[in-house]
């Protein structure tokens, strides 16, 4: 609906709309006999920039018969400024923390941009955690975000597009990508996605992350959500598309295969030996979290001949005394460790950390004396458990923890058998699975796309002189990333 | 459609005869013993392992009266808990069984069992195979003999280690075999020696010089010591490599079967070596691997394996002097060649 | 341009494929019969009859290749009218739902007898046809990259047990004897029939692209399976020698059980062997299932994608049950191998001169 031209059928609709929400504060004043009509949300907005930058200039140097033109190019002393002539457009920019300012005989708003939403300032990593590195982390803040990442590419390419999602909530959606290493068809395809989204709100990045997800029935996340901006920056580095949601810490890369899941951003900060070390044991960590209570159902119940005499007679002595079958064994310490995991999670952090010593005590000693459980069975709880914590991305680990049961119940209905038909399904499904064209299991699938060069940094990663191509996330012609000179000085 | 996909996903896990047996709920058979009854059945021994929470585990015995050699989990012990013959380690034949004809039918019924391994050790018993089982069974956690060859892999003396799968290969091809003796005395076990046998029945036994000379003329000697005695003194070589060739040839009408058997062996820090003592050692192998042989040949047991080979390097040799009682007749030399390091 | 989402595989996913579904089930099957008939000289038959299947598949790629720019089914169609084009693919269905469930039903029997008794052989087939049915319905690139991952997998612990074994190897045994020689023959001609049976792979070539590298790699998959069917026939023979190894039912799996690996912590390695079977073998029934289904499709053209691969795994099990019955299993061994393999040649070699002549 268009704004009128005259200022009281313009307040009397503003006022009837935004009636009920004390926060909002009309001012009405004049400006050399010309009236205005300001509006802005209390505590949203800056301090001091109505009364500087607006209310001061206006009064003092207005002159009559000013419009909202001339209010806009000649009186107001802030840098962002439109003019709007919808009451939607005013509604918007209001609710987002900007001021409006009509005049009297205009049917245009001046839109101010004056927002000043309160932040925690820039905190520390706390879900990816590095030795060395940058420790800076994501705000709520999607402007702060979007500075963050600046900071770390001074490049013209970087397009940073802004969009709105959420029907109630209008959140800022930001789209960050390297126009000349980026392909067209992501970025399109992204922006495409968020366009077309009709929901009522967008709370977190958790959201936007389930509607752009193609296989969302899928536990295995397809794209990787990250708190920090050196992650973000990489990413972008190497022709992949950063989603900054406003109100959310988290920003949202696309696209993610599973080799993503296992890098962790310290990873390029440190030697290659000791992080190719690092990636072999995660990727051992994490098949040893998901296999190894199966693996254990399988041989200790289905063949034990398949396990050394002497663990397997320690194994049944063990259990001599436990009333339970080992699939209720196994299951009764998954869940319990389970248990501790997500009470630790919700718990004040100078209570947590007791917790934990006490609830592993009680679960583990205890239960074995108890001959709840056999002591095997905790042992092996607890490997499975902390190599699940060896995986740097959380949502995979989710997925892992989920899949671990698949496994458990196969294991437990059809012994070996199970196992391996259980884990057969675990990788078909993982090879079914794609994020915007890109195939979950590349490289170890579709390696030839780019030669075979992003084995480089998959279960190893080699010295960084050696990595001189970007991932196939990058165009085609774009992945040379790195070149040196010789004697000659020629590249 | 989707009910119905999901109601086929779930189908197994309803009809499935999912579940087997717990760990715990097994007596874990380290060993089993054939005796021959006298109503042409067989006593089979058992030394099982029974899982015990306090103790951990603590071994103990069974015996069964069974009219056919199948070991089967079905069997009935005093025990509450199953037969598992998943960690069989060791098949020990009684002399009863051994002498009756009976091994074929003893070994070809455990290679067919799926539970037991291959990797079954095989003994023939100087007595009876109960008393073998009861000194196992008394040794406290009845993995005597599973011990014995796990601790002496690389060095077993005077004996050799025959697998399940080795006894039924052999048998199948060579028609003759020598499986290594064991006895018990005093609550030990001895494993030297051997007993020798021809189509399924036991015609002899090799003594501990002549099982020595055997695993000589096969070739695998390394690792083992070889001890001569000079002036009351034992002194030892030991034995890093050994290798037996052979060759067929035909000379006046005789099949004639040429052993080529190289020693490469090096002396014992801490002793005095006579001069001698190459040219004694060189002797003494040439005695044992030639007392072998003859006793192989006189009971016409083909353990060597020499039809086979001849098969495949001279065929038509083969044919010219194929008999049942080829390997008797045929002439045997022995080159044995000694050399220091 | 995105390299997924386009329902091609790439050439070395195509190797993968081949390596992965046929160096399972070949290496399980095949030997038994070459051995019954060559003895001594098993693998010398079987080597040379996979590299006369390796240099015919090349020659067959590069023939019809270049005419494969629309699927294969579509090319069929075009190429021999509706009628003679309905009665191939007909044919095509039926022969790869036969020898996908005849495969099945020996992986069944394997997981009963080697792996797990308490699975009866029945619970096994239902299992396996379920992976597949997930698998196929996926499509080919699932199976293409999941091959990807199990052929590399597959090929080093194949590698592996092949370093540790060799040294323990009697070659003796291995040498023929000159009345052997005849056996030879006809066992090179077996092992070339049993590998004749993954001609249905042209289902799935890559539409297009480089002929010459997609024959190459072809080629290449046939070649190394017959490396490996080589090796392992000559090492199960020299272990077990070869009257013994005519009454193993599988003698290439059940020879892991002679294999010492240094410092093991596993007892029974001939179930660890088995694993890497039933990997394979669900690679293959997933194929089985999926050029099946991608047939019928072509022969009904509106059916619904599910349905066709419902369709496709019933055949499939149908076929395995008959298999599993009393005496199907001594049915299976004299059908399939020589008969069956020589109905894919057959199939195949008519189609490729038809294709050219209608250029």
């Amino acid at each position: 609906m268009e704004l009128y031209k005259e200022l009281n059928k313009n307040k009397e609709y503003i006022k009837n709309t935004l009636y009920g929400s004390d926060d909002i504060v009309f001012k009405e004043f004049e400006n050399n006999g010309t009236k205005c009509f300001l509006i802005y949300a209390d505590n949203i907005i800056r301090g001091t920039t109505i009364e500087e930058g607006i209310l001061t200039n206006i009064m003092v140097r207005g002159e009559k018969n000013f419009d909202a033109f001339d209010m806009q190019n000649n009186l107001i002393a802030v840098g962002e400024t439109k003019l709007v002539q919808s009451f939607e457009e005013v509604f918007d920019a209001v609710l987002l923390g900007d001021t409006v300012l009509i005049v009297e005989n205009d049917n245009r708003a001046v839109v101010i941009s004056t927002k000043g939403w309160p932040s925690r300032g820039i905190p520390e990593a706390k879900t990816e955690v590095v030795v060395q590195g940058p420790k800076d982390a994501f705000t709520e803040l999607g402007s702060m975000n979007t500075v963050l990442i600046r900071r770390r590419i001074r490049d013209t390419a970087l397009k940073v597009r802004r969009f709105k999602c959420g029907r109630r909530s209008k959140t800022d959606i930001t789209v960050m990508y390297l126009k000349d290493v980026a392909k067209e068809e992501l970025v399109e395809n992204v922006i495409s996605q968020i366009k077309s989204l009709d929901v009522d709100c967008i709370l977190d990045s958790g959201y936007l992350e389930q509607f752009m997800e193609k296989r969302y029935s899928s536990p295995f996340p397809q794209l990787q959500l990250t708190e920090r901006p050196d992650k973000a920056a990489s990413a972008i580095y190497e022709g992949r598309v950063a989603v900054v949601v406003d109100n959310s810490p988290f920003v949202i890369l696309v696209p993610s295969t599973l080799n993503i899941f296992f890098q962790s951003a310290e990873d390029y900060y440190e030697r290659w030996e000791i992080m190719s070390f690092m990636r072999i044991l995660r990727f051992f960590a994490a098949i040893l979290s998901v296999a190894l209570p199966g693996l254990y159902i399988a041989l200790t119940v289905y063949r034990p001949d398949l396990i050394p005499t002497s663990l397997a007679l320690k194994i049944a002595s063990g259990r001599a005394y436990v009333p339970f079958p080992a699939i209720a064994e196994v299951l009764i310490m998954e869940t319990a460790f389970e248990l501790l995991r997500e009470a630790g999670v919700r718990l004040p952090s100078p209570v947590s950390s007791a917790f934990g010593i006490v609830g592993g005590i009680v679960i583990g000693s205890a239960a074995v004396e108890a001959g709840i459980v056999g002591p095997v069975v905790v042992i092996m709880a607890a490997l499975s458990g902390i190599c699940s914590f060896a995986v740097p991305n959380p949502a995979f680990v989710s997925a892992l923890r989920i899949v671990k049961y698949l496994i458990i119940f196969m294991s437990a209905f059809f012994g070996l058998f199970g196992f391996y038909t259980s884990v057969f399904l675990v990788l078909a499904h993982l090879a079914s699975l794609e994020s915007y064209g890109v195939p979950y299991l590349y490289p170890f699938c579709g390696g030839s796309a780019n030669n075979y060069t992003d084995f480089k940094d998959s279960i190893l990663r080699v010295p960084l002189r050696k990595m001189r191509r970007r991932p196939v996330f990058a165009k085609a012609g774009q992945r040379i990333r790195m070149l040196f000179k010789n004697k000659e000085g020629n590249k | 459609m989707k009910r119905l996909i999901g109601f086929v996903l779930i189908l197994p896990f309803l009809v499935t005869g999912c579940g087997g047996n717990e760990i715990e709920g097994r007596n874990f058979v380290s060993t089993v013993g054939y005796d021959t009854e006298t109503n042409n059945g067989y006593k089979i021994s058992l030394c099982f392992i029974e899982p015990d929470g306090k103790d951990m585990y603590s071994a103990a015995k069974a015996d069964v009266v069974s009219p056919t050699a199948a070991v089967t989990d079905k069997v009935l012990s005093s025990s509450k808990r199953q037969m598992y013959f998943g960690h069989l380690k060791a098949v020990v034949i009684g002399r009863s069984a051994a002498e009756n004809g009976n091994l074929n039918e003893i070994l070809l019924d455990l290679s067919s069992n799926g539970d037991i391994s291959m990797d079954t050790v095989v003994l023939c018993a100087k007595n009876s195979a109960s008393g073998i089982i009861s000194t196992v069974s008394n040794s406290g956690d009845g993995l005597y003999i599973w011990d014995f060859y796990k601790n002496n892999k690389e060095r077993l003396y005077s004996t050799q280690k025959l697998t399940l799968a080795e006894a039924v290969k052999k048998l199948d091809t060579q028609k003759g075999i020598v499986i290594p003796l064991v006895d018990a005395e005093d609550e030990n076990l001895i494993i030297n020696g051997g007993v020798i046998f021809s189509d399924n029945v036991k015609k002899g036994e090799f003594d501990n010089n002549q099982m020595q000379g055997f695993i000589y003329v096969l070739g695998e000697g390394k690792g083992r010591n070889e001890t001569i005695n000079i002036n009351s003194e034992a002194v030892p070589f030991n034995i890093e490599k050994n290798v037996s060739n052979v060759e067929f040839y035909e000379q006046d009408g005789v099949l004639k079967a040429s052993y080529d058997i190289s020693f490469k062996v090096k002396r014992s820090d801490g002793f005095n070596y006579p001069e001698e003592a190459s040219e004694i050692l060189s002797q003494q192998i040439k005695e044992k691997c030639l007392s072998s042989v003859e006793k192989l040949q006189y009971l016409n047991c083909d353990a060597l394996g020499i039809a086979q080979r001849l098969k495949r390097q001279d065929n038509a040799l083969y044919n010219k002097f194929y008999s049942e009682e080829m390997f008797k007749n045929m002439v045997i030399n022995l080159e044995i060649h000694v050399e220091e390091k | 341009m995105n390299f997924s989402c386009n329902n091609k595989i790439s050439n070395n996913q195509l190797l993968a494929v081949i390596v992965a579904a046929f160096l399972g089930c070949t290496a399980v099957s095949a030997p038994l019969g070459i051995i019954e008939t060559a003895g001594g000289g098993a693998c010398i038959s079987v080597f040379l009859g996979g590299f006369a299947a390796s240099i015919f598949f090349y020659i067959l790629v590069r023939l019809t290749g270049k005419r494969i720019t629309d699927s294969y089914q579509n090319v069929v169609y075009n190429s021999l009218g509706k009628f003679l084009g309905f009665l191939v693919l007909s044919a095509i269905f039926v022969y790869t739902s036969v020898y996908g469930g005849f495969q099945l039903s020996t992986t069944a029997r394997m997981v009963h007898f080697t792996m797990e008794k308490s699975v009866s052989s029945l619970f096994a087939a239902i299992l396996i046809v379920f992976v597949a049915f997930y698998t196929a319905l996926r499509g080919r690139e699932c199976v293409g990259r999941i091959s990807e991952i199990a052929a590399v997998l597959m090929l080093a612990f194949i590698v592996f047990i092949f370093v540790i074994s060799a040294p323990s190897m009697d070659l003796i045994t291995l040498r023929p004897t000159p009345d052997e020689w005849r056996g030879i023959l006809k066992g090179a001609f077996m092992s070339f029939s049993a590998l004749s049976v993954a001609g249905y792979v042209f289902v799935m070539l890559p539409n297009g692209g480089n002929t010459k590298k997609t024959a190459f790699s072809v080629f290449l998959a046939f070649l190394i399976i017959t490396v490996v069917l080589s090796f392992g026939t000559a090492l199960a023979v020299s272990c077990f020698g070869v009257e013994e190894s005519k009454r193993k039912l599988w003698p290439v799996i059940q020879m892991m059980n002679y294999t010492e690996f240094p410092g093991s912590l596993v007892e029974r390695q001939e179930v660890l062997m088995s694993g890497f079977y039933v990997f394979s073998s669900f690679i293959l029934t997933s194929l089985s299932v999926h050029i099946s289904s991608v047939v019928l499709e072509s022969i009904f053209k509106n059916i619904n994608r599910v349905f066709s691969v419902l369709a496709a795994c019933a055949v499939v099990l149908f076929f395995c049950l008959c298999a599993l019955r009393k005496g199907g299993f001594e049915a299976v061994y004299s059908v399939y191998g020589f008969n069956l393999a020589m109905y894919g040649v057959m199939l195949l070699a008519p189609i490729a001169s038809l294709l050219r002549r209608k250029k």
